[in-house]
């Protein structure tokens, strides 16, 4: 069963001139969702695979996107560097959600590879299959 | 850069010195052919493979710029490094299963030949070509003179005679060792790092009266300095997340390490380890930036003339000798080791892709020309370092965003979408130089053509993937050896 990527491959060209746009009229917020966006589109078509139910780790992934806007849009709003200081684990809360937030979300999609790899991403038997009848080495 | 006048520090980067020759000597005996050369053999471990990414892609620039960073502008850098937990992780999912699986294949060693396979002809491979001979040449430079100004500081001789020790010691094992004498030195490199990384955290730590008082410390001089963007702004930081966050996958010096795993299936946490490998080392990049800039805003210390200076003053001022001593060694070891990695990746360009390309056949004599390359290529960037230090620096900062630019649509989505065509290879490659070159020297000469704070190399990356989608879209799809669509179908 061949694989058709052309709809996730046309969202990220989509993605890519919004972020553009994003970018050259200075709308840093959007510009950071495109490129969350961009990651998502990304990952989906390297975890894609012809004949094996993706839809569950597709669908983490999305959520891994979701997350990571909700905390970005939150560093956002909680920064105020005209009102008081509210440190949340040694850091401004804004901070906090750089530090605590985004940074230990992002394992999730090295978690989520190791977890797919056997299953998904490279079963045993597609491997040995596709040596079968290529290998030369 | 200040001084060290520390016996100890000098022992350990003599050490340091004396165990890459004994390495590099130990790997030339390990070297007997090109796959040698540049693959190691296609036997690396798990371990050696992680450590060998992170300790090239954080290089010279993550040990002195990092910090410098932090020190001029806060937490805006930060969006640079953090983003690695997932940035390498991604890395892997675009293109390690199917690399590594296509050197099973076909007898490939490097980036453009993978482009050759996939799209066929010889423009793809020789635009690829192009491309990295650019960026090595940018980022080899910048390396060089920064082994040169390490070793001046820790050994007290002038920048020539700093050259030549450092640059002797680099070629010596790069020439002899290929890439294997490379990624061992940084597997000794890596692990003593990370160590490392995390007994600086607390020095600085500790310096500083812990982080709820630095904090406070920099919230005072600047709220912004340590609010989520940092001095240089939201769209700096968001544009750096983008660039950094998906344009790792686009590193030729990270993902050529991927095709040199022994067994493809340790692929399967190599991602993890090395997203969190990385991070580690980036608290190294935070915590002597932040602390830094604490003690010259509460006046304990004056204010540094360059930003580039906050990681050797706090070493040799705030940390223990031996601390310090390592520190510097890994220093040396992380320039040394991408130095190393961007020699074979050049030497492999221009003694493999390009007469690849243009004759269909490879040279004879392959093994002797690629250590002639490799020798060429390091006095050639040396002279570059010392004669034309505006072209380098140019090149420099050229590099990330044109490789970022020219690899992740060509080999990340191409590698993953049938559909993908040469020609949107070219062109998407093209987008790239053209885009990084024409807004970097624009900007350079005092015309901003971007808005304040955007990243040149981010307006590169979204530019060449739209065009690469589109252009492909376009142009008529070839049909795809039968080996190469399975590869598409794993």
């Amino acid at each position: 069963m061949a694989l058709n990527n052309a709809p996730l491959a046309s969202l990220c060209a989509v993605v890519s001139v919004l972020g553009l746009g994003a970018g050259m009229s200075g709308r840093a917020a959007l510009l950071g969702m495109s490129a969350v966006a961009l990651i998502v589109l990304l990952s989906a078509i390297a975890l894609r695979a012809p004949g094996r139910p993706s839809g569950i780790v597709l669908a983490a992934v999305a959520a891994w996107g979701a997350v990571f806007c909700a905390l970005l849009a939150l560093g956002f709003r909680l920064h105020d560097p005209a009102g008081p200081l509210v440190v949340v684990g040694g850091f401004p809360v804004g901070t906090a959600m750089l530090i605590y937030g985004t940074t230990p979300l992002g394992i999730f999609l090295g978690v989520l590879y190791g977890l797919a790899f056997d299953r998904l991403i490279l079963p045993q038997d597609r491997q040995r299959e596709f040596l079968r009848r290529f290998g030369t080495q | 850069m200040p001084t060290a006048d520390s016996q100890l520090i000098l022992a350990c980067v003599v050490v340091y010195l004396a165990s890459c020759a004994v390495v590099g000597f130990w790997a030339m005996r390990r070297t007997s052919s090109t796959v040698d050369f540049f693959l190691a053999g296609k036997s690396l471990g798990p371990l050696v493979v992680v450590m060998a990414t992170i300790s090239s892609v954080m290089s010279g620039f993550g040990f002195v710029g990092g910090p410098g960073l932090v020190y001029e502008s806060g937490t805006s850098s930060l969006w640079m490094v953090f983003v690695a937990s997932f940035s390498l992780p991604v890395a892997f999912m675009l293109t390690g299963k199917r690399l590594r699986l296509l050197v099973e294949v076909r007898p490939i060693l490097t980036l453009p030949e993978a482009v050759a396979a996939r799209y066929g002809g010889s423009g793809p491979a020789i635009a690829m070509s192009v491309a990295i001979v650019l960026g090595v040449l940018g980022y080899l430079g910048t390396q060089v003179l920064a082994i040169g100004t390490v070793l001046q500081a820790v050994l007290g001789i002038d920048l020539l005679a700093a050259l030549a020790v450092g640059l002797g010691v680099l070629a010596f094992y790069a020439i002899a060792g290929g890439i294997v004498a490379g990624v061992y030195t940084d597997l000794f490199q890596g692990l003593l790092m990370l160590g490392a990384a995390v007994a600086v955290l607390a020095q600085c730590l500790k310096v500083g009266g812990g982080m709820s008082a630095i904090t406070e410390t920099l919230w005072a001089m600047d709220p912004d300095y340590i609010g989520p963007w940092g001095t240089r702004g939201d769209l700096a930081a968001m544009s750096w997340m983008l660039l950094f966050g998906i344009g790792a996958a686009g590193q030729p010096h990270a993902i050529t390490k991927l095709m040199m795993l022994k067994d493809i299936r340790q692929l399967k946490w190599s991602a993890l380890a090395t997203g969190l490998s990385y991070l580690v080392l980036a608290m190294l990049w935070m915590g002597i930036g932040l602390a830094m800039r604490t003690l010259v805003a509460r006046g304990d210390h004056p204010a540094l003339e360059n930003p580039d200076l906050a990681a050797p003053t706090f070493l040799l001022h705030y940390t223990p000798e031996l601390l310090a001593g390592i520190v510097f060694a890994g220093l040396l070891a992380a320039i040394m080791s991408t130095a190393d990695s961007f020699l074979n990746l050049g030497a492999a360009a221009v003694v493999r892709d390009i007469p690849l390309a243009l004759r269909g056949k490879p040279l004879e004599h392959e093994l002797m020309w690629s250590r002639i390359a490799t020798g060429s290529l390091l006095l050639l960037s040396a002279l570059f370092a010392l004669y034309m230090e505006n072209l380098i620096a140019l090149l420099g900062t050229f590099g990330w965003g044109t490789f970022a630019a020219a690899i992740v649509p060509s080999i990340c989505i191409g590698m993953n979408w049938k559909r993908a065509t040469g020609t949107a290879c070219v062109a998407s490659i093209a987008t790239s130089i053209a885009l990084n070159f024409v807004l970097e020297v624009a900007a350079r000469h005092g015309h901003q053509l971007l808005p304040p704070g955007l990243a040149v190399g981010a307006v590169a990356l979204l530019a060449s993937t739209s065009v690469f989608v589109w252009v492909s879209l376009l142009t008529p799809k070839r049909e795809l050896a039968p080996d190469m669509d399975a590869l598409l179908d794993v």
